[in-house]
């Protein structure tokens, strides 16, 4: 009896979860558009979000697109069927190393900056402060952010992709023999407008899932340093699962 | 002198809890135009909690609360930011915004809301700051680098600098020395006098709410049990209110 009980709180807590956070979603876009903006705070999280994660997300890109080419020769080599490199590292960049690594990159800076920044501002009355001032948080703190997340991402996944397939490139061409030429001419020829699509629909929609779950975690934190440290840590573990998650949806969508 | 018809705030029959434990139960508290009235209580009565209540920060559980005779219990978001435009506040612990510079800060509301100029909202921010006690230096400077009575003068320049028609103060003297106390009590009087506030103090400094005060209120146990001006205050005629002022504990 007292699991079945506990089972069910738990079930009715998630189900209160997920509607406080459709609503948080709900006010994030209907202030999208309902003016006054502050494209300042725009500006400062795309510069944030895109700018300061290219490091981190091309170095990871990079990796990936070499890594990728190495195996997949080992692979290919036993049937003979070399010629297919380029073609598996550009799919499987652009179509899910690309845009699965850049969200999980991604989450684990922003996410948890921004989870940690809005949870201090919680704690510290900041936000309740904004509201005494007629600042309405949504406007000013959250809406900003996650449109930043949705218009940058989709960029930084383009980048990642560009810079995942010259990983491969680099170790096809000084590894494996391969000829430079024939190596581009192979990607080129693999390469589908698809591709893009693929990479902008995931980009802007682990964009949003990194700022919406930061933002959120961030907003509702409760307790003082230890609240927001839990908060932290749950932006930064949901929104890698709801990645992981809606890659697969998005995968399937334009399979 | 004071218009009695008024009534710039209004709670009545309000109830606060949180959990099992109550907070404020049936509260009734008006305040009328240009009063400044201070409240004392016991540290954990609920004096933050009431003024967080009149602000629409927290929800009550039951009662009513009126701001400029408009009922606020029931307020959507919208109305809600629109009805604090001309209401200050001074939080307990300042609450800086910590990724703004000084001056940032006690502009905030007129570079964010009111679309000033820059250059003109900053020179205000800097006379707010001068009505403080904080030298013009100080401006440029971000909240991490102030110490804790500077954040708070800093706090009651951003409360002020919109010339609001209600202030709250929660404890404006709390952590400052006897002289800089005595500025900010002089700034809230003037605030009140000069430019017709009606103005809440919460303090535990009896000194301080004599100096500001036309009306002192005592919450205990959820209730206002007290209300008198401060000369009352010498002769209470409440055994509570005598053990408060005199600092004996019951
Ligand atoms: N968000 C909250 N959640 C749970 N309990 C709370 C919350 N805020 C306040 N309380 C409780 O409400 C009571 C009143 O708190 P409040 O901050 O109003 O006290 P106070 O009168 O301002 O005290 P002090 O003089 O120490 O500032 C306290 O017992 C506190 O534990
Ligand atoms: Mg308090």
């Amino acid at each position: 009896m007292e699991m079945i009980r506990k089972i069910g709180n738990m079930g009715i807590n998630f189900m209160k979860s997920v509607f406080q956070f459709l609503l948080f979603l709900i006010q994030t876009i209907h202030n999208w558009f309902a003016p006054p903006y502050y494209p300042k705070v725009f500006l400062r999280n795309v510069i944030e979000i895109g700018f300061y994660s290219l490091p981190v997300v091309s170095l990871t890109a990079l990796f990936a697109g070499m890594v990728l080419a190495l195996q997949s020769y080992s692979g290919f080599s036993s049937f003979s069927a070399e010629g297919a490199v380029a073609t598996v590292v550009e799919i499987a960049i652009t179509r899910e190393l690309g845009p699965v690594f850049a969200g999980l990159m991604v989450a684990g800076r922003i996410g948890a900056t921004m989870a940690a920044s809005i949870g201090t501002m919680k704690v510290t009355e900041q936000i309740d402060a904004l509201k005494t001032l007629s600042m309405n948080p949504f406007k000013y703190i959250i809406s900003p952010r996650v449109l930043a997340g949705v218009v940058v991402m989709p960029l930084l996944v383009l980048i990642a992709d560009i810079i995942g397939i010259f990983g491969g490139f680099i170790v096809s061409v000084n590894e494996l023999g391969f000829n430079p030429y024939v190596y581009i001419k192979d990607t080129y020829n693999s390469m589908q407008w698809i591709d893009a699509v693929v990479g902008i629909a995931k980009g802007a929609t682990f964009g949003a899932i990194i700022t919406s779950m930061g933002c959120y975690y961030g907003y509702y934190t409760e307790g003082g340093a230890d609240g927001v440290g839990k908060a932290t840590t749950n932006a930064v573990v949901y929104s890698s699962i709801l990645i992981l998650i809606f890659n697969y949806i998005l995968t399937a969508v334009f399979f | 002198m004071i218009n009695k018809k008024e009534a710039v705030i209004e709670l009545k029959n309000v109830y606060k809890s949180f959990g099992s434990k109550y907070v404020l139960r049936d509260f009734d508290l008006t305040i009328y135009k240009g009063q400044s009235v201070v409240m004392l209580g016991q540290s954990g009565m609920g004096k933050s909690v009431s003024v967080r209540l009149m602000l629409g920060l927290m929800d009550v559980d039951s009662g009513s609360i009126k701001i400029n005779g408009k009922e606020i219990t029931n307020f959507t978001e919208e109305n809600f930011y629109e009805n604090n435009r001309g209401i200050g506040m001074l939080f307990q612990n300042g609450a800086l915004f910590d990724s703004m510079s000084v001056w940032e800060n006690v502009a905030f509301s007129l570079l964010n809301i009111d679309k000033m100029n820059p250059d003109v909202a900053r020179k205000i921010a800097i006379e707010k700051l001068a009505d403080v006690g904080l030298p013009a230096k100080v401006a440029n400077m971000m909240p991490s680098e102030l110490s804790g009575g500077m954040k708070k003068r800093v706090g009651l320049a951003r409360a002020i600098a919109d010339n609001p028609s209600i202030i709250f103060f929660d404890e404006p003297t709390t952590g400052l020395d006897p002289i800089m106390s005595d500025v900010i009590n002089n700034l809230i009087v003037r605030c009140v006098k000069q430019l017709g506030a009606t103005a809440l103090t919460i303090t535990h400094d009896i000194n301080s709410a004599k100096k500001i005060a036309d009306r002192i209120v005592m919450l205990y146990e959820g209730k206002i049990i007290w209300d008198g001006t401060p000369k009352d205050l010498d002769n209470p005629k409440n055994e509570y209110v005598e053990h408060f002022v005199k600092g004996i504990s019951l």
